[in-house]
């Protein structure tokens, strides 16, 4: 089974849903968020690495990134380190999506960057009033 | 003095998962004692969404102080990003541009512990949910001064180092849900009798 | 010796970075379960298959439950987690356990009684002692029926401090009271609530032990209560 597409872009209007990117080299769990936000309403783009997720933002790609943290090679810290060198997060709003517990010291120095943080396994519900809610904030 | 001039300040920190606390602690706020002032570790870009939401829950509007500024009693105000903020003999909004202390700025210590003794009891320490330990020694502070202490429960944070920082110090005197922070602020009567 | 120390303490820290995985490894693949059962739930129409998947979410929110405890079990498998140990009110952590189950005593209508003494101290990482009031408070509530009582009590003795917990539950038999500490066991077929992973009472067996403790079962038969009676040497 492939990765799954990215949702075209919707010409954008005042009633457009946010746009939320899933960072995670785990083709299940992109998958499985994927159906959760399209199913309210939230168009999803896929990015399977650290460096996807760079790729995607210097296109031009603003929204809401849910960041997996345990990632290969580059993990969720250096992403965000790496989109802070890059000047692309300046329309993006993250939130972690993570197995881990809580954070360790690497999380040091980036608080600011990282709005929420959702551990894994997650209740569907859960995910989506959270989007919800990341939702008001990206929305200029 | 007046006995206006001896309102509470409450300062409330938060971080990582916080404006979610924000919104459901300030749906329930019905009643501003004196000054809250709020510093929550965010992106610049979303401090005055956050205010928003904020008024938006409580129906007080939230100030986003400047240099200099007064602190007024009954008013809500929201640290801007990327500066410290201080307090200047309780009552002057004042900011500085020091190294971010504990990887953040602006620091919930720095604030808190900008608190002189002089407000005695007239103040409340409250910490939300967050990474690493930016907010313990504040907490610490508050209490050492005559002021009460409160961190959100670690069981219902996004991340729980900061209160859990905060309750290693010995010095909080409560620990609870966001219900029961805003139960906190709207009985706040350092003054007179307390409701607890 | 020191060269010893060094390699001790590298094979801890290589099991912490194990289990670290380990958890990682099983939350995983549960996270997509989770996720999508509600989701093909709302969409299935025929009612038999909605029932068995009904019955499919509540085994992965039992695993759920599971991993998070043999995770527990397995970071109280290491030595030198008492390092943060600290001196502790008892009354204050026995308030914090109640507060947690809450909601489901009052459901059930029960009376939850703190009898500890507010003078007494107990020396524990506080981590430890809210597992072990987590579980002994609420398998207290969740094993009594409507309208009964958990009680909490302590006593000081010269060399060692004991806390009880008394409900007016279901009770245990003689076997059940040796039986209940072992992993995975459930005193019988009424108690296998699957939200309930088993590990619970193993747990607390294990942080009792951990200070030097011990702790005992008794019950003066079925239907007719149980007290967990837990004992710390003093410091």
């Amino acid at each position: 089974m492939g990765p799954p597409g990215n949702d075209t872009t919707s010409g954008g209007s005042s009633d457009a849903m946010e746009r939320v990117m899933i960072v995670d080299d785990d083709l299940h769990i992109l998958v499985a968020v994927k159906t959760v936000l399209n199913e309210a309403g939230f168009p999803v783009d896929i990015a399977e690495s650290g460096d996807e997720c760079i790729s995607l933002l210097k296109a031009g790609w603003t929204g809401i990134i849910l960041l997996d943290i345990m990632m290969p090679v580059m993990d969720g810290w250096d992403t965000i380190h790496a989109i802070n060198r890059e000047g692309v997060g300046g329309n993006v709003l993250i939130a972690m999506l993570t197995a881990k517990e809580s954070p360790d010291r690497k999380m040091i120095g980036l608080q600011e960057y990282v709005f929420d943080y959702i551990t894994k396994p997650f209740e569907p519900a859960e995910l989506v009033n959270k989007v919800q809610l990341y939702s008001k904030y990206i929305r200029r | 003095m007046r006995t206006e001039d001896h309102f509470p300040i409450i300062i409330i920190g938060s971080s990582t998962g916080g404006p979610q606390v924000l919104e459901e602690i300030f749906s329930r706020v019905v009643r501003v004692p004196g000054a809250i002032i709020i510093v929550q570790h965010l992106f610049h870009s979303f401090v005055s969404v956050l205010g928003g939401q904020i008024h938006e829950a409580c129906g007080t509007p939230v100030a986003i102080p400047s240099e200099g500024e007064s602190v007024c009693a009954g008013t809500i105000y929201l640290a801007p990003g990327g500066r410290h903020l201080l307090l200047k003999n309780n009552r002057i909004f004042c900011f500085s541009d020091t190294d971010k202390l504990h990887g953040v700025r602006p620091s919930i210590d720095l604030a808190m512990r900008s608190l002189s003794p002089g407000q005695g009891k007239r103040c409340m320490g409250i910490l939300l949910t967050g990474m690493g330990e930016d907010g313990a020694k504040g907490i610490d502070h508050i209490r050492k001064i005559g002021g009460v202490t409160a961190v959100q429960d670690p069981l219902t944070c996004a991340i729980m180092s900061m209160p859990l920082s905060a309750i290693a110090t010995g010095s909080v005197d409560y620990i609870l849900s966001p219900q029961g922070i805003a139960t906190m602020i709207n009985t706040f009567d350092p003054g007179g009798q307390q409701s607890r | 010796m020191k060269e010893r120390t060094v390699q001790v303490e590298q094979l801890l820290r290589q099991k912490d970075e194990f289990i670290a995985q380990a958890g990682h490894d099983l939350k995983t693949p549960l996270t997509p379960i989770i996720a999508l059962l509600p989701h093909i739930y709302k969409k299935e129409q025929d009612p038999e298959l909605r029932k068995l998947l009904a019955m499919v979410m509540s085994d992965a929110t039992g695993m759920k439950h599971l991993i998070t405890d043999i995770l527990t079990l397995a970071k109280l498998n290491t030595p030198y987690t008492t390092a943060d140990a600290e001196e502790i009110v008892l009354v204050d952590e026995v308030e914090k356990g109640i507060l947690k189950h809450t909601w489901m005593a009052w459901k059930k209508s029960h009376s939850i009684k703190n009898s500890v003494g507010p003078d007494i101290r107990i020396w524990m990482t506080k981590s430890h002692i809210e597992s072990l009031f987590d579980n002994l408070i609420g398998n207290a509530v969740r094993y009594t029926p409507e309208g009964g009582t958990v009680t909490i009590f302590s006593k000081v003795a010269k060399w060692m401090t004991m806390i009880s917990i008394a409900d007016t539950g279901i009770g245990l038999n003689p076997e059940e009271t040796i039986r209940i500490f072992d992993e995975f066991y459930k005193a019988d077929s009424s108690r296998h609530e699957r939200d309930s992973s088993g590990l619970g009472l193993t747990i607390v067996s294990r942080i009792v032990h951990l200070y030097g403790g011990h702790i005992k079962a008794e019950s003066p038969g079925i239907g007719c209560g149980s007290t967990f009676t837990v004992t710390f040497p003093r410091r």
